[in-house]
């Protein structure tokens, strides 16, 4: 039989399947639901507040903070280096490049702890990886960065260097929440100009 | 002809069957991930709200040490075997999810709601989880330098 028959028949067939296809334009999870319970039910998914204090003391690069909370709540006050994906727009193709990326990693916080878990669930069953959540959110960062303080007479190196690295956060997050609007928005250009370079893009 | 053309048709057949493997699979999600977050601005509800819900409802505990009588307990890491997701599907009313720690519910309610199951909701021990409960006091000595 001639080949250009066969190609013809094959291609008409898989137009044919093509063509009774569902069709589903929908965004849904890649992952598996028993992959996904499995990564969630995980512990390394989680980052405790001292943790992110230390990443933000040392201005690490290998992580971003995703604040979800409202732009406004954002702009009140937020941790210093956060980039703001309010959860209800969290699947906004313009933030794809942020999270669905291998580089750095992410770590989702809220005020409490059940957006920042959505959040994680989402991210992480729609397949994104290094997805992260800061544990006990924005509340567990004002108990333990915020208001702490030393008391008692003698203290071990290793609460020492706890305070110490809870202070230098505290201190940065007053002066960089501290600042008026106009100096914060340049302050939050200036970072998103600098990550958008590092990411080999342009402004 | 037929004979001739068998290799094409038995590639046309596995494609079919490829296909109706992967529309037909329970162990797959095939919600749009949208409906998660539309549904995620009511999926909360508080513990002190309970007598306030009309009708049925059923509460499900992820942790062994049981909060409420004649819940349901399910492991979260057996979440979605096969005889808890029958489970939950023979469930009339709304389903609470309650966990301790309010994460593994928010969790378990993403995954519950892009497996189909709706009237899911996060049992909650706070009225609004989500409330910031301290305020940030600008420090107004801090200069730009």
């Amino acid at each position: 039989m001639n080949a250009r028959i066969k190609i013809s028949v094959l291609l008409v067939g898989v137009g044919f399947i093509l063509a009774f296809l569902p069709f589903n334009a929908a965004k849904t999870f890649k992952v598996k639901p028993g992959e996904l319970v499995e990564l969630a039910a995980a512990s390394d998914m989680y980052f405790t507040v001292d943790e992110v204090a230390r990443f933000m003391n040392n201005e690490d690069t290998t992580v971003q903070l995703i604040d979800l909370r409202s732009e406004v709540e954002y702009m009140k006050s937020n941790i210093p280096g956060s980039i703001n994906i309010p959860f209800d727009d969290l699947l906004n193709p313009n933030w794809e490049g942020y999270l669905n990326q291998k580089k750095v990693r992410n770590i989702y916080y809220s005020n409490g702890n059940e957006t920042a878990n959505l959040a994680w669930t989402i991210a992480t069953g729609l397949g994104y990886k290094n997805s992260f959540v800061m544990k006990g959110g924005l509340n567990e960062w004002y108990k333990l960065v915020m208001l702490s303080k030393f008391e008692g007479e003698r203290i071990t190196p290793r609460e020492n260097a706890l305070f110490e690295n809870r202070y230098k956060a505290r201190r940065t997050f007053t002066e960089i929440n501290s600042l008026p609007d106009s100096l914060k928005m340049q302050y939050l250009e200036a970072r998103r100009l600098e990550e958008s370079q590092l990411d080999g893009g342009c402004e | 002809m037929i004979r001739k053309l068998s290799w094409i048709i038995a590639f046309l057949l596995l494609i079919v069957v490829l296909v109706l493997v992967q529309t037909f699979n329970p162990n797959l999600f095939k919600r749009n991930v949208n409906d998660a977050l539309k549904a995620a601005q009511q999926n909360t509800v508080s513990v002190q709200e309970l007598s306030n819900i009309n009708g049925d409802y059923t509460i499900i505990e992820f942790d062994e040490d049981r909060r409420f009588n004649n819940s349901v307990y399910i492991p979260f890491n057996e979440l979605t075997q096969k005889e808890n997701k029958e489970k939950l599907a023979e469930l009339k009313g709304a389903v609470l999810l309650y966990s301790k720690d309010i994460s593994t519910s928010s969790k378990a309610w993403v995954i519950l709601n892009q497996l189909g199951f709706d009237s899911v909701f996060i049992l909650s021990e706070e009225e609004n989880p989500e409330v910031l409960n301290y305020k940030f006091r600008p420090d107004p000595t801090i200069r730009p330098e």
